[in-house]
């Protein structure tokens, strides 16, 4: 029986990290799992948010926004849309980011008529404004 | 016959050209280099999705793939088609994207398909296509490597609504695959309907789903597919510079060639006349 667990983290453009970890915990759609080694094969779809791992008592994180997680054996998959380790993140960049969707969403500013418009342009800011929030948690593990 | 000066007027146009060849065939090589870095990058995800769909598809039995989300593997045979189609947004690559196209063109009138829907990625396919009774929905030209995915699933998702909804009946790729440095092959494949893929082991044990795995099922294929041409955009890119190096690198060595034969001439033309002006001189001295 191992007691490691292989992380691998792909998104479409690179690779964005393969280690070998005690624990990972990952931002399922349906709310937080924490995997250890042998975990019974699971695949799962990911919210944006935060994964964290434990490597060598050290615990580091990674933004994912969206994705998939396949755990099989003791490996742990996870295909993201986008993923950035805390090294990668601009914090005061996320920061602005943060501020501006929010400025946004409470202006309540109407300047789009068409209500189909309204809904999409309020779900880009919200999303945004998610982001902004998981950069901003990940950059602190730095 | 041509003066001293044409020739030496030709010759410095050659040189200019070989310099101009030269150069492209440098810049393609260097831009070739990062193109197939990013080829090395995209791949461990695309093999990681395919994994993952293969493993997953080989769970549901062909009576659950008909309900619901198995929709994208309907095959109706009808003729409707829309086509994907991957070229560069430059020449002076060979025949790079008119083997393509015409390729593409030829497996179209060969399938009895009259007037297809394209989106086609880069100048070039639409150059040819625009002269043919198809019809072109979109064309992007120019697109930044930091923009290809939004504009990859924003065409994707248009065909795979459609294709939901019954609009259309099949969906092909087409784009240049990168073999090699000196070897680019077109490939036209089908998109869509999802052909079954063959998955390497069948796994019998539980997997734990969340949410559901028709759910994850429905959004993973998109995104499956959406990776495809993807990476087919990639590898088009890579392609274009390696087509380009080597025409270009032929280029420049024909240019050498040109200029030493009409160095030759030149040296030729010019001691002629110098021994023309010799006997001129020779004879007019005796004649005195």
């Amino acid at each position: 029986m191992s007691d490691k667990l292989s992380l691998e983290v792909v998104t479409p453009f690179r690779t964005v990290l393969i280690e070998d970890v005690e624990s990972v915990t990952l931002p399922g759609i349906e709310g937080e799992l924490g995997i250890l080694p042998e975990h019974v094969p699971l695949l799962t779809t990911l919210d944006a948010g935060i994964i964290s791992y434990l490597s060598s008592g050290n615990t580091q994180a990674i933004a994912v926004h969206w994705g998939y997680a396949q755990v099989e054996g003791n490996v742990v998959r996870v295909l993201a849309e986008l993923a950035e380790t805390a090294e990668e993140i601009d914090l005061q960049r996320a920061q602005e980011a943060e501020k501006k969707a929010k400025e946004i969403l409470y202006s309540g500013d109407t300047s789009t008529p068409e209500w189909e418009d309204e809904k999409s342009r309020q779900k880009i800011y919200e999303n945004k404004l998610r982001r902004s929030v998981v950069r901003q948690a990940v950059a602190k593990f730095q | 016959m041509s003066s001293l000066k044409d020739i030496r007027k030709r010759i410095d146009s050659v040189k200019r050209t070989q310099k101009t060849t030269s150069a492209m065939k440098m810049v393609s090589a260097a831009k070739l280099r990062r193109a197939e870095d990013h080829i090395r990058e995209a791949t461990p995800y695309a093999k990681k999705l395919k994994s993952i769909v293969s493993s997953l598809s080989t769970r549901f039995t062909d009576e659950e793939q008909d309900s619901g989300y198995g929709l994208l593997f309907r095959n109706t045979g009808g003729k409707r088609t829309a086509v994907i189609l991957v070229t560069s947004d430059r020449g002076l690559c060979g025949g790079f994207n008119s083997n393509l196209s015409k390729a593409l063109s030829q497996q179209l009138v060969d399938e009895g398909v009259e007037c297809a829907e394209f989106a086609i990625f880069g100048r070039k396919g639409n150059d040819f296509f625009k002269r043919t009774p198809h019809k072109i929905v979109v064309n992007h030209t120019g697109t930044p490597p930091e923009e290809q995915l939004g504009l990859v699933r924003d065409v994707v998702g248009e065909f795979t609504q459609r294709f939901e909804n019954d609009e259309l009946d099949q969906v092909i790729l087409a784009y240049n695959h990168f073999v090699s440095v000196i070897s680019q092959v077109p490939v036209i494949e089908q998109l869509l309907p999802i052909k079954p893929i063959e998955a390497e082991t069948v796994d019998e044990r539980e997997i734990l789903f969340e949410p559901s795995p028709q759910e994850i099922l429905q959004t993973l294929l998109e995104k499956y597919v959406q990776n495809q041409v993807y990476v087919s955009w990639l590898d088009t890119i890579a392609g274009e510079h390696a087509a380009r190096m080597t025409s270009m690198d032929a280029a420049t060595k024909n240019a050498g060639e040109i200029i030493d034969k009409l160095q030759l001439h030149y040296n030729r033309t010019r001691q002629a006349a110098i021994t023309s002006e010799l006997i001129e001189i020779i004879s007019g001295a005796e004649s005195l």
